[in-house]
């Protein structure tokens, strides 16, 4: 039905019909934003045709199978520079389930693990009572689920601000930066687990290899974005959004978990002092 | 002809006299019941109170034997789950004032985990798009802290013991926690399963898994 130049690649002009076609190589990754962008402009109005305050709105946001699910978990643990999390596994559906129970699974991992680890560090100390530290699971609660949704919150903020300037919607929606987020904090969980094994050198690695994975999807995800504002902003604002990954990982791994204190002088201690009170008695 | 039918106004049309009409009218209530449950107001507390009672037992030999039948569904309460969770939360708590301080969860902070959990739990299953309603999953999610409860029991008997074979009793405790995790995964998985759409059951089982981990995680170190 259409001629063959409706849909040539190499005409400059036709940017419209480009976006239309799901090219993954050919297209360079800023028209393919723009044109990704109008298009999820006009896919989100068409989204919202139930109110904000009915629970059929909401449904929208988990109609998502187990497989996709599962895909998107592998997505956002495997950074790959060609393949941006928010158009290649997203693909303007975005979805509650994963940010929501990715935050939950991630609440109980770090508290279970890190109180099993510190039951298994201080096991032999005098003096240790052991405590199931109910009161931690609220602050992880609240510093995993601030993160991932008031982060996004403030990044969507910045992007409609600066957008609004030129006149175009935001590229990203707020729930597919939320759907980022909170896909990339997956990799954490597997970190969490093993955290509970008391060796340091390895906890640092874990900890190393968890930021690099998740870090770099984000970075994949979010550089094309932030790209048009100036080399030297986005540089910025990237390092910026990258720290507070880091400051994440590395919050949760020193107060949850307790390093294994050196284990000899403990039991030269307890020694000296048991051949002290033999001595006294 | 078609055409002129459809385009017609609705005034324009009009409906023979003699077109035959069929129909099947089933009245799934028995007439007879109002009478029966109007009459309810007159006879004795020990009769309600008996009546509730065992409609709530019955339901717990059913989390006993989890099988896939539609009484814990139909005729759903929460008087279950209300007892199980206040029976949990009281044997949970922090028995001395400074408790808190010391890590062990409150009777509210039990309470609150295991209802707002379950609520969670509901929304997310309703979400998905599961075909039962509320307050029946709240009632099955309820009900199959049955065997947690239980085996927080025999936990207390074990730590009766007051420190003796501390390894040995701990084994058992885990291995009765483990039974009942299993166990109260099955029980509701079974109830709830079929409601489920079924290219997304074990994103519904999932919260519901994470739900019974972390009671069973909460019982087991209950070590006061």
């Amino acid at each position: 039905m259409a001629s063959a130049d409706e849909f040539d690649f190499e005409d400059e002009g036709k940017e419209s019909i480009r976006g239309r076609i799901q090219v993954e190589e050919e297209d360079t990754e800023e028209e393919l934003i723009y044109d990704e962008g109008v298009r999820t402009e006009l896919l989100a109005g068409q989204k919202k045709s139930s109110s904000f305050w009915t629970f059929s709105y909401y449904q929208t946001f988990f109609d998502v199978d187990t497989w996709q699910v599962l895909n998107r978990i592998k997505g956002s643990m495997i950074p790959l520079p060609k393949r941006n999390f928010v158009r290649h596994y997203i693909r303007n559906k975005p979805d509650l389930y994963g940010p929501f129970w990715i935050c939950a699974t991630l609440v109980f991992a770090i508290s279970i693990s890190g109180n099993l680890s510190n039951f298994l560090v201080h096991r032999g100390e005098s003096g240790f009572r052991y405590t199931p530290e109910f009161q931690k699971v609220s602050i992880a609660a609240t510093a995993v689920y601030a993160y991932a949704w008031l982060v996004p919150l403030v990044l969507w903020g910045c992007l409609v601000w600066w957008h609004g300037h030129a006149g175009a919607p935001a590229p990203y929606s707020f729930l597919e930066l939320v759907c980022t987020y909170g896909y990339c904090l997956s990799s954490f969980i597997p970190a969490a687990l093993l955290w509970l094994i008391p060796i340091e050198p390895m906890r640092w690695v874990l900890l190393v290899l968890a930021c690099l994975l998740s870090g770099g999807v984000l970075a994949v995800a979010l550089w094309p974005v932030l790209r048009r504002y100036g080399q030297h902003h986005a540089a910025v604002a990237l390092v910026f959004l990258l720290l507070l990954h880091i400051g994440l990982g590395l919050g949760c791994k020193l107060y949850f978990f307790d390093a294994p204190q050196a284990v000899p002088e403990t039991s030269q201690t307890t020694h000296a002092n048991n051949a002290t009170v033999q001595q006294s008695q | 002809m078609a055409a002129n039918e459809f385009s017609a106004e609705f005034t324009d049309v009009s409906v023979h006299e003699n077109v035959p009409v069929e129909g099947n009218i089933r009245i799934s209530v028995p007439l007879a019941g109002e009478d029966e449950d109007m009459s309810t107001l007159d006879e004795p507390v020990k009769e309600t109170f008996m009546r509730d009672l065992k409609a709530v037992g019955k339901k717990f030999v059913h989390v006993l034997y989890p099988k896939n039948n539609d009484e814990l569904l139909r005729d759903w309460d929460l008087w279950g789950p209300l007892i199980l969770c206040v029976f949990l939360a009281m044997m949970l708590q922090g028995k001395n004032a400074d408790s808190a301080s010391h890590g062990i969860p409150q009777f509210a902070e039990v309470f609150v985990t295991v209802w707002f959990g379950a609520i969670v739990v509901t929304f997310n299953s309703h979400l998905l798009g599961g075909t039962i309603s509320f307050f029946q999953s709240l009632c099955v999610l309820g009900y199959c802290v049955m065997p947690l409860s239980v085996a927080l029991l025999l936990c207390h008997v074990t730590l009766l013991g007051k420190g003796s074979l501390p390894l040995a009793m701990f084994i058992v405790r885990f291995i009765c926690v483990a039974l009942a995790f299993a166990w109260a995964t099955f029980a509701s998985t079974t109830f709830l399963g079929s409601s489920q759409p079924p290219n997304r059951k074990a994103l519904a089982v999932y919260p519901i898994f994470l739900f019974y981990f972390v009671i069973s995680w909460m019982i087991i170190t209950n070590v006061t």
